[in-house]
């Protein structure tokens, strides 16, 4: 290995795990701090911004322990300053186990508040848009449905879309939760930045979604209501039918659906 | 003697911060600089407002993560995303740091290629092979560095070896310059003035804080200091007036503000071109 490697790996390996690497010989300590602080400090801001609900819920010790050990630890792969949180979710994730002074649902809110940022930064093609209620409701026979492109949908064991501080240690739930996050295409208020918005689905509804989820070109009504059928021969037909015409106006109205131009 | 080119223009480092003014006041600005990697994966808003800005702006490119020192494979996905960005946005200048900021992974912070042959034959390498794929010139900023592990060549240098070999352009950070005369000890004049003029794309300037007097950190968060706007002064009239574009990314004042203190970098072109 040429001597700039080996150095480069001494200097890297250092900057991740300061407490044990040995210190590069050749550099004064007080400058391999300023490395240090700085990419602390970069990293952290990232994952503050990214996951506040997590980051109100640990302890400011028991915070830095985890940044600390996703820095060490972490093989990012994504040259984006904003994915840094989706590495923090994929660290998580590959964690055996985690330390004790974390709570057991820290995977699985992490990867919740990253899908609020995905549904946030995903891009909504111009063809798409968003209808009215009573649009909706004229236009529903003949519509092609799209499920809004920035939907991300997760299910999970505790309840992470109601966790706060003041709701630190929720149980799981047997059933479990299925939430799917996504952003409207039409804001309450003009001028204000766009707002993801979540929605708690019951097992028709996330099946309606997953038909939705799957179909490239969009789905009419009545292909919907075919579709669901075949997939929910409990129900009767004439129920699902009922459904559909009742749930499509209503996730059309929320946004959650958009029909092409 | 060459004919000196006349290249009065004076840029901001764009920033969400004050993007909505920059729409609404159209500020009299020569070019607005943006982060590539800031923009490509941020959705419909980002889009938009960006194609506004180009509308009516010149925009330049100054990226964080090619990595180019790295001893990583080359994220070559990443640089041709860079590309498809370029084109789309009708951009002609991308630079990136003389720096590395990834080694098994991403650090997300500018670390110190060290200075020495080897390094800079590996570098000159990697540029060439950026080149290849942008299908335009890639221009390396000096950076700012607080320590220099491995040092066996000066970093003028090495710096003027991987721009010989890549055949490549240098924006000109001059307050990296000045930081980096005080935190090793060299004379920022002197570096400056050894600088190839012909390679001299476009310049920095910026504003940087005082840890202890041997140790300034570049923050980008401080109004540019006097020396800092002596040696630009300097630069200018040892290589002719290049580009020069204001750095401001914390404690940001605001759009009038900025847009005043870029004015500092009119008057100092106007003062070398008289």
């Amino acid at each position: 290995m040429p001597d700039y490697r080996q150095t480069q790996r001494e200097f890297v390996d250092w900057l991740r795990d300061p407490d044990n690497a040995p210190a590069p010989d050749s550099v004064e300590m007080r400058r391999l701090r300023v490395y240090r602080r700085l990419i602390a400090n970069n990293v952290n801001n990232f994952l503050r911004s990214g996951f506040p609900v997590l980051r109100d819920v640990l302890s400011k010790a028991v915070w830095q322990q985890l940044a600390d050990r996703f820095i060490r630890e972490h093989t990012a792969v994504s040259p984006y300053f904003s994915e840094i949180g989706k590495e923090f979710v994929d660290f998580l994730a590959a964690q055996q186990e985690l330390p004790e002074s974390v709570p057991p649902y820290t995977y699985e809110l992490a990867a919740y508040e990253r899908m609020e940022v995905e549904a946030l930064f995903a891009v909504i093609p111009d063809e798409l848009h968003q209808l009215s209620a009573s649009e909706a409701a004229a236009t529903a026979e003949d519509s092609r449905w799209y499920l809004n492109p920035s939907a991300q949908i997760g299910s999970f064991s505790f309840p992470v879309a109601w966790i706060s501080a003041d709701n630190a240690a929720p149980d799981p739930s047997p059933e479990g939760y299925f939430l799917l996050v996504f952003r409207p295409l039409k804001k309450e208020q003009e001028d204000q930045p766009a707002r993801v918005r979540f929605l708690q689905l019951n097992p028709v509804t996330a099946v309606l979604v997953d038909c939705l989820r799957q179909s490239q070109s969009g789905l009419t009504r009545n292909e919907l209501t075919q579709q669901l059928v075949q997939l929910l021969p409990q129900l009767d037909a004439q129920v699902v039918r009922t459904g559909v015409g009742q749930i499509l106006p209503d996730f059309a109205e929320r946004g959650v659906l958009l029909a092409a131009r | 003697m060459r004919r000196r080119q006349v290249r009065r223009s004076v840029g901001i480092g764009l920033r969400r911060e004050f993007l909505a003014d920059v729409l609404h006041e159209t500020p009299a600005v020569g070019f607005w600089e943006v982060a590539p990697e800031n923009w490509i994966p941020r959705g419909n808003e980002a889009q938009r407002e960006l194609a506004e800005i180009r509308e009516r702006y010149p925009l330049t490119t100054h990226g964080l993560s090619l990595s180019i020192g790295s001893p990583d494979p080359l994220d070559e996905p990443f640089v041709l995303a860079i590309k498809d960005f370029l084109n789309r946005y009708k951009i002609d200048l991308y630079s990136e740091h003389l720096s590395y900021c990834s080694a098994q992974g991403h650090l997300y912070d500018l670390l110190p290629i060290p200075f020495t042959e080897e390094a800079a034959n590996y570098v000159a390498e990697r540029v060439r092979r950026v080149q290849e794929l942008l299908e335009r010139p890639l221009i390396l900023e000096n950076v700012s560095y607080y320590a220099a592990p491995g040092q066996q060549i000066r970093e003028l240098e090495f710096i003027c070896q991987v721009l010989d070999q890549a055949d490549c352009k240098l924006l000109l950070d001059v307050n990296n310059v000045y930081v980096n005369s005080v935190n090793h000890s060299y004379d920022p004049y002197e570096f400056i003035r050894q600088l190839p003029s012909e390679r001299i794309a476009y310049g920095h300037i910026a504003g940087h804080f005082d840890e202890a007097p041997d140790l300034l950190i570049d923050t980008h968060g401080t109004d540019v200091k006097p020396e800092v706007w002596k040696l630009l002064e300097f630069a200018y009239q040892q290589h002719g007036v290049f580009p020069t574009l204001l750095e401001r990314d914390f404690n940001i004042p605001p759009l009038a503000e900025l847009c005043r203190q870029a004015q500092q970098i009119s008057a100092l072109q106007d003062a070398a071109d008289a």
